[in-house]
């Protein structure tokens, strides 16, 4: 009825609103937070940089410049002046601004993500209805054992594995790297070279997410085809098909589609261990450096962002919910 | 017999658990006529969901029906492939079950959910399914008919959502309703509404009804024939009126005894002392003996087998071997 459409879309829109002003107060505290447990971090930029030309003076006159001789508040207070004017400071590392240097090397991570993030969802959640369906079947035994690996073997190791098989011995993939070096491919050529390079890593990024994604959904799946309803239908003289593709997996995919909302700062965090193997060009091994630095602004940035996509895959998975589960009245 | 809907004939539904072999419908034998209410009562876990289950072949693994003939309109059930016994379920024979609660699909409308029966048993478009399911509604007398169509069951009460289903599982005129304890879940006054309704709409749609309870007042109120079933197997059947004047089975003397006079009362099956045997381990001969107060040597060697006590009449039990 298109009058309780209208009313729900209001509902929704006033709950969207609501939520949004209130992650102001809490993205404060947790800027404050975060600031504070950085400060206690020992050293700062000048005490991991080795850099011969620098004299004693040069790097008090630098640390002076950057507010680092002043107490930790009046430093945040210097911090969030220039945040609230759009600039994160200029990373101590990279020396360009921070959202320059976040820019650059956050895309790449998302795009890695992303893609495996929907390979994972492609592939697990038809593997978890099927064993699922088929408990205790040869096909259920066999992606238990496939989940088990995936959980249990470390990504640096099976990193390393496919490219010692893939890119060593049977040279059918690149090493390392994001694109071919020296060459500068355009349109669908570059995409072909940047799908071809993301294999490997995507398929260690994949498997491990493939793992837990197939068992979670398998075992909602369990859950679901013993409830009552799934009896009304098989007895109402449905397919079997219609059955668990239609009234089982609704219900089953309720508690899978929220957690997806959480998967949100994942997208964009960078998996440090796998894109270090990989040379990928994303963020995860930039996370590495500013802490090994002491980049107090690239940190604050980065994990401000981070904190911002965690509270926004909250709302996310609150709306899904909403709208998957007629039950769920968001207040 | 021509007057005959359905007839079992030795119907056998096992389960192989771990744990072991579970007989839960053990060699069972019965008729519905057309337009009769058959009652099957006896205790939690005597094998009544099953035996109604495998009608239609509703078996999951563990479970499975090892033998039998479900003859129904001359047809055999039990040999059916499962595309041609589909057409059956929800159409000539369909179901209501115990809990309104959770047997109806939580993220579909009832409007959905009825139409869906409606449009896969005849050929009705959408937009004619959804006039039909509210027609439905109507019938078994739920207000604002046209907006609980679009409705979600949590949005409806326990009795309003029974009424649901019982709209669903009419929706295609079946000739047999199977009818799973569909009060048990309810309290005492929507039970009386829901009986009611089905008294109603049987003598309208003119179908059989196999009442599945453990309540006896539902029984007497409602069947016109009743088995009685322990541990898997039927241990006596009568008319009606017959079997509640001269029960015969100290199992079924002892169900009569324990009913109370308040209807919902939980208590009232546990007067029979002692309790239903582990179906892992069923006692040697008849299954009723460490209970009974009537056993006999011969009760704990043999077990008895279900025969005319007096005409019309059917039980189980070596107290009456021989009489006739
Ligand atoms: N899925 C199952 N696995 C193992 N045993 C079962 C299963 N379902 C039913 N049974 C057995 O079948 C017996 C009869 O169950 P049921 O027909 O549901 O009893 P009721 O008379 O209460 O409807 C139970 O005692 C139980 O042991
Ligand atoms: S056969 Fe024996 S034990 Fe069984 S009910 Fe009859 S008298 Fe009781
Ligand atoms: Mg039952």
């Amino acid at each position: 009825m298109p009058g309780t459409i209208t009313k729900r879309g209001e509902m929704m829109r006033q709950y969207i609103t609501r939520r949004l002003i209130q992650m102001i107060p809490i993205l404060i505290g947790i800027s404050i937070l975060l600031f504070f447990i950085l400060q206690l971090a020992p050293g700062d930029i000048f005490s991991t940089m080795m850099n011969p030309h620098m004299t004693a003076e040069m790097k008090e006159e630098l640390r002076h410049q950057l507010h680092l001789d002043q107490p930790a508040y009046i430093q945040y207070f210097y911090w969030v002046q220039g945040v609230l004017k759009g600039d994160f400071g200029d990373s101590f590392y990279f020396k360009q601004p921070v959202t320059r240097v976040i820019n650059t090397y956050i895309w790449n991570s998302f795009l890695l993500s992303l893609v495996s993030f929907i390979l994972s969802v492609i592939i697990s959640i038809p593997i978890g209805v099927i064993s699922a369906t088929r408990q205790y079947s040869r096909f259920d035994y066999f992606f238990t054992v496939v989940a088990l690996i995936g959980i249990s073997i470390p990504s640096f190791y099976f990193g390393l594995l496919l490219i010692k098989w893939f890119s060593v011995d049977l040279k059918l993939f690149p090493v390392s790297g994001m694109m071919t070096p020296g060459v500068n491919f355009v349109g669908m050529e570059k995409a072909a070279d940047i799908l071809y390079h993301m294999a490997l890593p995507c398929i260690v990024l994949t498997l491990s997410s493939v793992a837990g994604l197939m068992r979670y959904t398998r075992s909602s799946m369990l859950e679901v085809i013993r409830q009552d309803y799934i009896k009304t239908a098989r007895a109402k003289g449905l397919r079997e098909r219609v059955v668990i593709y239609k009234h089982a997996l609704r219900n089953a995919m309720i508690p899978v589609i929220t957690i997806f909302g959480m998967w949100l700062p994942g997208l964009f965090s960078g998996a440090i261990i796998t894109e270090s193997i990989f040379n990928w060009p994303g963020i995860g091994p930039i996370e590495l450096l500013a802490v090994n630095n002491r980049d107090y602004p690239l940190l604050m940035g980065i994990n401000l962002i981070l904190a911002l996509l965690t509270l926004l895959g909250n709302l996310i998975a609150d709306i899904t919910y909403a709208l998957v589960d007629p039950r769920i009245r968001l207040k | 017999m021509a007057d005959d809907l359905l007839a079992i004939h030795d119907l056998r539904t096992y389960f192989y658990t771990e744990d072991g072999l579970v007989k839960a419908v053990d060699g069972v034998s019965f008729k519905i006529k057309k337009g009769e209410v058959l009652g099957v009562v006896g205790e939690s876990g005597c094998g009544k969901s099953i035996t109604a289950m495998s009608i239609l072949k509703l078996i999951d693994p563990p479970g499975k029906i090892i033998s039998g003939d479900v003859i129904f309109e001359g047809i055999n059930l039990i040999e059916l492939k499962e595309d041609d016994i589909r057409k059956i379920r929800g159409a000539s024979i369909s179901v209501i079950f115990q809990e309104p609660m959770t047997s109806l699909n939580p993220v579909f409308t009832i409007g959905d959910q009825i139409g869906e029966a409606i449009m896969l048993h005849q050929d009705l478009d959408k937009v004619n399914a959804r006039k039909k399911a509210i027609e439905m509604l109507k019938t078994v007398g739920i207000p604002r008919a046209d907006e609980v169509v679009d409705e979600y069951p949590h949005e409806l009460s326990g009795g309003m959502r029974q009424r649901a289903m019982i709209a669903m599982a009419i929706s295609c005129n079946p000739k047999l309703l199977i009818a799973d304890e569909p009060t048990t879940a309810l309290d005492v006054t929507i039970q009386a509404q829901i009986l009611e309704l089905m008294r109603n709409l049987k003598n309208d749609l003119g179908s059989s009804v196999m009442l599945i309870t453990h309540d006896l007042g539902v029984v007497a109120e409602m069947a016109d024939y009743v088995i009685v079933m322990y541990a898997g197997k039927i241990v006596e059947e009568a008319e009606v009126v017959e079997l509640f004047k001269n029960a015969k089975h100290p199992y079924t003397i002892g169900l009569l005894q324990s009913k109370p006079v308040i209807m919902r009362d939980e208590d009232r099956l546990n007067s029979i002392p002692g309790q239903v045997p582990n179906p892992l381990h069923m006692p040697s001969g008849c299954y009723f003996h460490p209970r009974c107060s009537h056993a006999m040597d011969i009760c704990r060697e043999s077990q008895p087998e279900l025969k005319e006590v007096c005409e019309g009449h059917k039980a189980a039990c070596w107290l009456y071997e021989g009489v006739i």
